[in-house]
C-alpha cells in the first residue's frame, strides 16, 4: 500500500497511523497548505477533493484513486496466468504431441 | 535448399495474425458507438471524443469512423495499461498552420492517433510472434547441440539490470513500475506485491527458455536466414529491447559457458570498462532513443552502463561462437536466396504500408520496427523513401550490399541464378533507388567495376595498374568537383555549422546586412569571447583554435580542411557540425569514449541548439569514437585493416568489407542491430573459414 499512497499522494516523511483514524469516528483532517490539492475516485464514480498528505493516504489505503486501471490489477492477473503456462505446455502440448 | 517451413507451419502465422487483429481490437465492438467523422465541420466533436473516452475503442473503429481525407497515421504510446492495449489513447490534431514566408498559404491538418502498447502485453505478444518466426528455420538435426541451462536464469538476471538499470525510461511509460521485488510498508512489514517485476521476469524466464530450446536444433543454421532480420526487426514496441540483441547475448553466454572468449579481447574490453565506470555519471534523464531503440541507452546510469557494456561484449562473443558452430553448414546459395526474398519483401511490406493505414501500424507492430513505416509513396523533402526501416540510408545500404553480395556469390559459381532471382533483383534495385544512398550506389559500381577486373584480367601487374588507374581518375573527378567551390567555403563548412548548432550566449554585435560573427565566421573574435558566453564544447574550442591559429604549411590543406571538404560533397558538414558542437568529452573521455551504446551524455550533457530530436552524427565511424574514444577507435580500425591485410587472398571478402567501411563514413549503420550484425557476422565469417577463397 505504501507503494500505491506514495505514487498517489506523493512521498512524506510522516508515518500515518489508520488505526487511530478509524478507530475515532469524529476525526478531522486537518488541511495543509502547501499540499496540492488531489482529486480521487472510487468505483462507483463518486469523486472527493483532498487536502492533506494525511487524508489522501487514508482515501488510497480505502481504495480510491486516481487511474482508472487501479481497480484491477492486470499484471497481479497475468502473474497467475503466466504460473499456468508450464502446466499447460507439459501436460496439454506434449500430450497432444504424443498422441 | 533448405527453405523456411512457412507452408507446414501455415496455422501459426493464421494464428499470430488472429492474436494481433485480436489485440488492435479487430472483432471488437464497443458498449458505446465510436463516433463517426463524415464532415470537416465536427472534426473537432471526433477528436474531443477519443480524448474523453480514453481506452474504449478499438483501432479499428477508430479507424473506420473516419471518413475524411485530411492526412491521418497511427502512432503507438507506450504508456497504456494492461487494459487499454491496443485501444485508443490520444489524437493528436494539427490545425492548418500558415506557412512561413507564405502568402495565404496553410500547411494541411494533420491526425495522429495514438494507441496505446504496454511493456508486459508487448513482451508476451512480440516475443510469441518473433519466437514463431524463429521456429520457422529448419532444424538441423546433425548439428543439435545441447545447451547449458545456467544461460537462462543468467539472461534473466542480465535483463533484470536493464529494467533497474533504465528506470528514467521505464518509470515514464509504466504506472507500476518499480524495480524491487519487495518494500517496507509503513508497520515495517515486507511486502510482495510488485506484479509487475514478478511478471517481467517471468516473461522473460518463458522467453529465454523457448530460446534456449529452439537454438538446440536451429543455431547452425541461423546465420543462414539472418538476412530475414532486416524484414523483422525485432524492437519490442513500449520497451527499449531488441529481440535478436536478446538471443545473441543470450548465445553470448551459452559461448562463455563453452569458453568460447579470447583472452586479449577480455582484458583490453575490461581496461576500457573500467575507465568507462570511472568517467561515468548517474544521469538520471531519459533520452528518447528514437529510431535506435533497443540498442542505445536511454538513461546512463552505472546499472545501465554495466549492461550496455555486458551486452556488446556478449554479442561480440555470441556472433563468434554462432559462426565457429556453422563453419560447416553455411550455405552461401540458400543466403543469396534469403538476402534476395528479405530485401523484396521489405520493399513489398513498405509499399503495403505505405498505401493502407492498418497495414502500416500492423506490420510495424509485428515486425517490430523502431518507428512505424512511412505513410505515403512520396520520398521525404523530395529524396529518400525509407519504407517501413527506420532509416533510408541503412536500408540503402543493405539493399546495396544483397546486390553485391548476389554478385560475388554468382561469380564464385556459388549461387544458382534462377529466373525468380532476376524478379526479386529488380525489386532490390526499386528498393535500393527509393531509398536514393548515393554513396551506397557509387560504392557499389566501383566495387562491381573492380570485381570485374579481377574477374577478367588474369596479370596482376595489368590489374593494379587498371586499379591504379581508376582510384586516379576517381580522385581527379573529385578534385574537378572541388574546383567548383572556392576552397574557403569548402574547408570551414564543418566549423561554420558548428559554431551555428553552439548555443552561443551573447549579445554580438550586427553588421550592415544584420549578420553577426557566428554568420560571418569571425572566429578568432569569438574564441576571444569569455567561454561561458560562446558555450563551446571543447572540441570545438580546440579545432576553431586549430582551424584559426594553428601551423599551417603553404599549399598544404590542414587536416581539418580536408575533412571539411569532403563533407561537403558528401553531404555532411551540417551533421558533423552539429557532433562537433554536441561533443564536450573530458581527457579520458576523449581517449576512451562513453561507453558501448551511450550516446546520453554525449547528447544531453553539453548544451546546442538542438537537445531535442534525435540528431545523429552520421558516421559510424564517429558513433564508435563517441562510444570507444580515439584509443578505441585506433583499436577496431586496426584490428579491421590488419585482418583485411592478412587475408589480402581473399579478394571477394574483402570487397565485402570494403563496401561496408566506405559506407560507414557517412552512415549511423552501426547504430541499427541488423547493419551491426551483418557486419560482425561477416567479419567472424571470413576469418574463420575462408569460404569465399575456398569456394572460388
Amino acid at each position: 500500500m505504501k507503494k500505491r499512497i506514495e505514487k498517489i499522494c506523493g512521498v512524506s516523511e510522516n508515518i500515518p497511523n489508520f488505526q487511530e483514524i478509524e478507530n475515532s469516528p469524529n476525526f478531522v483532517f486537518t488541511p495543509d497548505k502547501s499540499f496540492e490539492t488531489i482529486t480521487l475516485f472510487d468505483k462507483e464514480g463518486n469523486v472527493v477533493n483532498l487536502n492533506s498528505w494525511l487524508e489522501c493516504a487514508y482515501y488510497v489505503k480505502g481504495g480510491w484513486t486516481n487511474n482508472i486501471s487501479d481497480f484491477f490489477d492486470a499484471e497481479k492477473f497475468m502473474f497467475f496466468c503466466l504460473l499456468l503456462i508450464p502446466i499447460f505446455y507439459r501436460f496439454i502440448i506434449t500430450r497432444i504431441s504424443k498422441s | 535448399m533448405n527453405s523456411l517451413n512457412i507452408r507446414k507451419n501455415f496455422y501459426k502465422l493464421i494464428f499470430l495474425l488472429f492474436l494481433v487483429l485480436a489485440l488492435f481490437g479487430a472483432f471488437n465492438i464497443s458498449e458505446t458507438e465510436p463516433y463517426k467523422l463524415d464532415s470537416r465541420e465536427s472534426l473537432e466533436n471526433w477528436v474531443y471524443f477519443y480524448h474523453n473516452l480514453q481506452c474504449e475503442y478499438s483501432l479499428f473503429e477508430v479507424i473506420n469512423s473516419y471518413n475524411l481525407s485530411f492526412e491521418i497515421s497511427i502512432r503507438n504510446e507506450p504508456s497504456g495499461s494492461v487494459e487499454c492495449a491496443g485501444k485508443n489513447y490520444w489524437v493528436d490534431y494539427q490545425r492548418e498552420q500558415k506557412i512561413e514566408d507564405g502568402w495565404e498559404k496553410y500547411s494541411p491538418i494533420k491526425l495522429i492517433i495514438r494507441i496505446a502498447t504496454n511493456t508486459h502485453v508487448d513482451l508476451i505478444v512480440q516475443s510469441l510472434i518473433w519466437l514463431t518466426f524463429l521456429s520457422f528455420i529448419p532444424k538441423n538435426n546433425n548439428y543439435s547441440t545441447k545447451l547449458n541451462k545456467v544461460p537462462i536464469f543468467l539472461g534473466v538476471v542480465l535483463f533484470y539490470l536493464h529494467l533497474i538499470g533504465e528506470g528514467g525510461y521505464y518509470s515514464t511509460i509504466g504506472r507500476d513500475y518499480y524495480p524491487w521485488p519487495f518494500y517496507r510498508d509503513y508497520d515495517n512489514s515486507l511486502v510482495f506485491d510488485n506484479y509487475y517485476l514478478y511478471s517481467f521476469l517471468l516473461i522473460l524466464l518463458y522467453l529465454f527458455f523457448f530460446i534456449h530450446k529452439l537454438l538446440e536444433t536451429r543455431i547452425t543454421n541461423l546465420i543462414n536466414y539472418f538476412p530475414f532480420m532486416f524484414l523483422v526487426y525485432g524492437s519490442f514496441t513500449s520497451l527499449n529491447i531488441n529481440f535478436f540483441v536478446l538471443v545473441f547475448s543470450f548465445i553470448g553466454i551459452i559461448g562463455l559457458f563453452n569458453n568460447k572468449i579470447s583472452i586479449k579481447l577480455t582484458i583490453i574490453y575490461l581496461l576500457f570498462f573500467v575507465v568507462w565506470f570511472l568517467n561515468s555519471e548517474n544521469l538520471y534523464k531519459n533520452f528518447d532513443v528514437d529510431k535506435i531503440k533497443g540498442f542505445a541507452n536511454t538513461s546512463q546510469t552505472n546499472i545501465s552502463l554495466l549492461f550496455w557494456g555486458v551486452i556488446f561484449y556478449l554479442l561480440l562473443i555470441g556472433v563468434k561462437y554462432i559462426v565457429d558452430l556453422s563453419k560447416e553448414t553455411v550455405d552461401l546459395n540458400l543466403l543469396s536466396n534469403n538476402f534476395l526474398i528479405a530485401s523484396s519483401l521489405i520493399v513489398f511490406t513498405g509499399l503495403a504500408g505505405a498505401i493502407n493505414l492498418p497495414v502500416n501500424f500492423l506490420s510495424f507492430y509485428i515486425l517490430g520496427h523502431n518507428k512505424t513505416g512511412m505513410n505515403t509513396l512520396q520520398s521525404v523533402d523530395g529524396n529518400a523513401w525509407r519504407g517501413l526501416y527506420p532509416s533510408a540510408e541503412s536500408i540503402g545500404e543493405f539493399f546495396a550490399f544483397v546486390i553485391l553480395f548476389c554478385i560475388v556469390t554468382y561469380f564464385i559459381g556459388e549461387f544458382k541464378f534462377k529466373i525468380y532471382h532476376f524478379f526479386l533483383l529488380v525489386i532490390n534495385f526499386y528498393g535500393l533507388y527509393r531509398a536514393n544512398n548515393a554513396s551506397a550506389i557509387i560504392s557499389l559500381l566501383v566495387l562491381i567495376l573492380f570485381i570485374l577486373i579481377y574477374k577478367n584480367i588474369q596479370s596482376k601487374k595489368t590489374r593494379n595498374l587498371i586499379y591504379f588507374l581508376l582510384i586516379i581518375v576517381l580522385i581527379l573527378g573529385y578534385l574537378f568537383l572541388i574546383s567548383n567551390n572556392s576552397f574557403q567555403l569548402l574547408s570551414g563548412s564543418v566549423m561554420f555549422e558548428a559554431v551555428k548548432a553552439s548555443s552561443v550566449n551573447y549579445n554580438l554585435q550586427l553588421n550592415e546586412y544584420n549578420e553577426s560573427a557566428v554568420d560571418n565566421a569571425n572566429y578568432a573574435l569569438l574564441l576571444s569571447l569569455p567561454a561561458d558566453k560562446t558555450n563551446f564544447s571543447s572540441s570545438l574550442t580546440y579545432l576553431l583554435n586549430s582551424y584559426t591559429f594553428g601551423n599551417r604549411i603553404d599549399n598544404v590543406p590542414s587536416a581539418i580542411s580536408l575533412v571539411s571538404s569532403v563533407s561537403y560533397y558528401i553531404n555532411r558538414s551540417e551533421k558533423w557540425g552539429i557532433f562537433i558542437a554536441k561533443y564536450n568529452p573530458n581527457l579520458s573521455e576523449f581517449l576512451f569514449g562513453y561507453g558501448p551504446n551511450q550516446l546520453t551524455k554525449y547528447y544531453l550533457g553539453h548544451e546546442t541548439k538542438y537537445q531535442e530530436g534525435l540528431v545523429l552524427p552520421h558516421s559510424s565511424l564517429i558513433t564508435y569514437f563517441i562510444f570507444f574514444g580515439i584509443i578505441g577507435l585506433m583499436v577496431i580500425l586496426f584490428l579491421i585493416f590488419a585482418y583485411v591485410w592478412k587475408n589480402k587472398t581473399d579478394f571477394y571478402g574483402n570487397v565485402l568489407i570494403l563496401f561496408f567501411l566506405i559506407n560507414f563514413l557517412k552512415s549511423d549503420s552501426l547504430l541499427y542491430v541488423p547493419n551491426f550484425l551483418i557486419f560482425l557476422i561477416l567479419i567472424y565469417l571470413l576469418r574463420i573459414s575462408d569460404i569465399f577463397v575456398k569456394k572460388a
